[in-house]
C-alpha cells in the first residue's frame, strides 16, 4: 500500500509570467539564453551542451529512469519578474506557500541570508548587511553571471564539465535559477547560508546550477532544504552543484531533501578541494521517488579533506541510490564517508561508492561506513562500494552493515511502556542521530519530525 | 553453542571457475589458494538452496611479478536460516593486482539469513594494486549482513618492533605477512590442508 499522504502537498495556483513550451530542442535553449539576456559564450555553452546531451545515453544502472518521458517537461518557467530584496515586496500567493513552509520564521530566527527559490528563478534574496560589508557574495545564479562575468565564466563548468554525465549536459543547456556564492580570503561566515526553494507549477522540471567558491583561508555553510507539493504526473529535478575550495578553505553544504514521491531527482554535486581544504557533504534523502545522488569530492592538493555524511529513508514506492565518490589525487588526503540508510515497506535504498586513489598519493587515509536497518518483509537495501587503490602507501577501510531493529531494543523500550511504533520511531532517530545532529538545530527538529511522521504505520 | 563441525572441506589449488549448490543443512568450506595469474575473469558462485546451509570460503592470494587475479564471487542466500562467511585475503607484491567483486544477496525467502565477507589486501610494493567491490543486495528484512574490506601496506611500528629485538628488516616483513595469512589456516578445520598451505606460503615469500 503506498501512502500518499505527504505534510507539505499542497499547490498554490501561481501563473508562471513565461512558460517555455514543451519539449526541448534548439530553440528551446535559445529562448531561455535570450530571456536571460545573456553573453554569447553562454549561449554557446548551452548549445554544445545540448548537442552533448543528445549524445549521450541514459544511465543502464541504478533507478529504472524509463518512464521519464522527456517530451513532456517544461524546460523554463519563471513566475514573477525580477528579484526582491524585500520580504515585503515578494507576491502574496507565493509568501502564502512559504508562510506554510515556515520560511519567514526560520529567517527570523538565524540565518544569515536567504535566496528563497520558488519555481526556476530566485525572487527572494536578502544578505545580511554585515556580510555584504566583509565582501561576500550571494546572489542567484543568473546574477552571478551578470555582475561577476570575469569570477563566473573562471569557474563555471570547471567541477562539473557539461561533458561529464547525461544529466549534468542537460542542466548545462537549461540550467535556470540557483545560487553564486563568493567567499573572500580569510573571511569566515559563521551563521548558515540559505536557500530555500520548492518545485511548484504542475510538470515543470528545475534544473538549478549552483557554484560556490570558497577563497584561501575562508569558511562557509550553505544549507538548501526543499519540498514540493504532491501532483500525479512525473517531475523531473536535474540540479548541479559546483563546489571550489581553496587552500585552507573549509565548505559545509548541507541538503535535506523531500521532493514528493513523483519527483526523479538526477544531480550532479562536486567539489574540488587545494591544499589543506575541507569539504563537507551532509546529506539527508527522504522523498522522491527515485534520487540518484553521488556527492563527490576531487582531492587534488596535499592535505586536503573530504567527509560525506548521509541519510536516507526510503518508504513505500521510493528508490533512494544514493552514495559517494572520492578521489584522492594528491599525496596526504584523507576522507571519511558514513552512510545510514533505512527502508520501510516496498522501500529501496542503495549505497553506491567510489574511493579511487592514484598512483603517487601517498598516505592516504580513508574510511567507509555504512549501515542499512530494513524494517519490513519487503524493504530492500543495497551496498555498491568500489574501492580502486593504485598507491601502496595509504590506509583503506570499508564497513558495512544490514540489519532490522533489534528484538532486545524494542522489547527494553516496550517494557519501559512504549508502544511498539513509539519505540520503532526511537531507535530509528536514535540510528541516524550522530549525522542529524550535525544540522542546524531547526532542520534537525525537523529531521525528527519527518522520522516520526514517517514512522507512523510502520508496524503491523 | 557448540557446532558439531562436519563439514566438507573443498580444496581448490588456483582460482577456478565453480557452480555449487548447498541443499538443506550442506555445510562446506572451500578453500583456495592463488598464485598463477588469471587473467580472464574467474566466477565462483554458491548458491544456498536449502534451509540451514552454511558455506565458509576462504581465500588465500599471493601475487608476485605482474601478475593479475581477476575474480567474482556470487554468494545466494535463498533459504531461511542460511550462513555465508567469506574471507579472502591477497598479498600483493612487484606489480601484481587484484580485482575482485563480491556479491551476496539474500532472496526475500531467505529470512534469519547471516551473510559476511571481508577482503583485505596487503599492498607489499608501490606497483601492486587492488580493485575491490563488495556489494551487498538484501531483499529479506530479518537478517545480518556485512561486509569489510582493507588496503594498505605492513605496519611500520611493528617491524620496528620485531627489529628492535633482533630480527632483519628482511625477517620482520616476512613474519608479518606469515601472520597475516596464519589467522586465516586457523579457520580451515583440516590439518593436511594447513600444513600444505603453510608452507606453500614460506616458499614464496621473497
Amino acid at each position: 500500500m503506498i501512502k500518499n499522504d505527504y505534510q507539505y502537498g499542497f499547490h498554490t495556483d501561481s501563473e508562471p509570467v513565461i512558460k517555455s513550451k514543451k519539449g526541448l530542442d534548439r530553440g528551446v535553449v535559445e529562448e531561455i539564453s535570450r530571456l536571460k539576456n545573456e553573453p554569447a559564450w553562454m549561449r554557446d555553452y548551452r548549445i554544445k551542451a545540448l548537442e552533448i546531451y543528445r549524445e549521450k545515453p541514459l544511465p543502464q544502472w541504478g533507478g529504472d529512469l524509463s518512464k521519464i518521458n522527456f517530451e513532456d517537461i517544461y524546460y523554463y518557467l519563471k513566475p514573477s519578474s525580477g528579484i526582491e530584496r524585500s520580504w515585503s515586496k515578494v507576491p502574496k500567493k507565493i509568501k502564502e506557500t512559504f508562510d506554510r513552509l515556515g520560511v519567514p520564521e526560520a529567517e527570523r530566527k538565524f540565518l544569515a541570508g536567504s535566496g528563497a527559490m520558488f519555481e526556476s528563478e530566485v525572487v527572494y534574496h536578502n544578505l545580511q548587511e554585515t556580510l555584504r560589508d566583509k565582501g561576500v557574495i550571494f546572489e542567484s545564479i543568473e546574477d552571478g553571471l551578470r555582475l561577476y562575468p570575469e569570477l563566473f565564466k573562471k569557474h563555471f563548468g570547471t567541477v562539473v564539465p557539461a561533458r561529464d554525465n547525461k544529466f549534468a549536459a542537460l542542466n548545462s543547456a537549461v540550467w535556470s535559477g540557483g545560487s553564486f556564492i563568493y567567499i573572500p580570503k580569510n573571511v569566515k561566515v559563521e551563521l548558515p547560508l540559505q536557500a530555500y526553494f520548492r518545485i511548484n507549477a504542475k510538470k515543470m522540471g528545475q534544473f538549478e546550477r549552483t557554484l560556490i567558491i570558497a577563497d584561501e583561508g575562508s569558511s562557509v555553510h550553505y544549507v538548501e532544504g526543499c519540498t514540493a507539493p504532491t501532483y500525479s504526473s512525473y517531475s523531473l529535478h536535474s540540479a548541479v552543484v559546483e563546489v571550489i575550495v581553496m587552500r585552507g578553505a573549509r565548505v559545509q553544504y548541507t541538503t535535506i531533501q523531500n521532493w514528493s514521491r513523483n519527483v526523479y531527482n538526477l544531480v550532479t554535486k562536486r567539489a574540488k578541494v587545494m591544499a589543506d581544504g575541507q569539504m563537507f557533504w551532509l546529506d539527508c534523502n527522504l522523498g522522491s521517488k527515485l534520487t540518484m545522488k553521488y556527492p563527490a569530492v576531487y582531492l587534488v592538493e596535499p592535505g586536503a579533506k573530504a567527509e560525506i555524511l548521509s541519510v536516507a529513508f526510503a518508504g513505500s514506492g521510493q528508490h533512494l541510490d544514493a552514495g559517494s565518490k572520492i578521489f584522492h589525487l594528491a599525496p596526504n588526503t584523507s576522507s571519511k564517508i558514513d552512510s545510514r540508510s533505512i527502508s520501510k515497506g516496498s522501500g529501496r535504498t542503495s549505497y553506491r561508492g567510489l574511493v579511487k586513489v592514484v598512483k603517487g598519493a601517498y598516505g592516504v587515509k580513508s574510511k567507509v561506513t555504512c549501515n542499512a536497518l530494513m524494517l519490513n518483509k519487503n524493504s530492500r537495501s543495497d551496498t555498491y562500494p568500489t574501492m580502486d587503490i593504485n598507491e601502496e602507501n595509504v590506509t583503506m577501510e570499508h564497513e558495512a552493515t544490514v540489519s532490522k531493529i533489534g528484538e532486545e531494543q524494542l522489547f527494553y523500550l516496550m517494557s519501559r511502556g512504549m508502544s511498539e511504533q513509539e519505540a520503532s520511531a526511537m531507535i530509528v532517530n536514535g540510528f541516524i542521530e550522530p549525522i542529524v545532529k550535525l544540522l542546524p538545530m531547526e532542520y534537525a527538529i525537523e529531521m525528527n519530525r519527518l522520522i516520526q511522521m514517517e514512522m507512523e504505520g510502520a508496524v503491523g | 553453542m557448540k557446532k558439531n563441525y562436519t563439514a566438507k572441506i573443498i580444496f581448490s589449488d588456483g582460482l577456478k571457475n565453480q557452480r555449487i549448490v548447498l541443499k538443506k543443512g550442506q555445510m562446506l568450506t572451500y578453500v583456495f589458494f592463488a598464485e598463477r595469474e588469471v587473467k580472464n575473469k574467474r566466477r565462483l558462485s554458491f548458491e544456498l538452496n536449502g534451509a540451514g546451509a552454511e558455506l565458509k570460503m576462504i581465500g588465500l592470494i599471493i601475487g608476485k611479478g605482474n601478475r593479475q587475479f581477476n575474480f567474482d564471487i556470487d554468494v545466494i542466500h535463498k533459504a531461511g536460516a542460511t550462513k555465508s562467511n567469506i574471507i579472502i585475503k591477497n598479498a600483493l607484491f612487484d606489480e601484481s593486482s587484484v580485482n575482485f567483486k563480491g556479491n551476496i544477496v539474500i532472496e526475500k525467502s531467505a529470512q534469519l539469513a547471516d551473510a559476511y565477507l571481508a577482503h583485505h589486501s596487503l599492498l607489499l610494493s608501490e606497483k601492486a594494486f587492488a580493485k575491490s567491490i563488495p556489494a551487498l543486495e538484501i531483499k529479506a528484512d530479518d537478517v545480518k549482513a556485512g561486509h569489510a574490506a582493507t588496503m594498505g601496506k605492513i605496519d611500520e611500528d611493528l617491524i620496528f618492533y620485531l627489529t628492535s629485538r633482533g630480527i632483519s628488516p628482511e625477517n620482520a616483513k616476512k613474519i608479518f605477512i606469515q601472520g597475516f595469512f596464519e589467522n586465516l589456516l586457523k579457520e580451515i578445520n583440516d590439518k593436511k590442508i594447513c600444513e600444505s598451505l603453510r608452507k606453500k606460503i614460506i616458499k614464496l615469500l621473497p
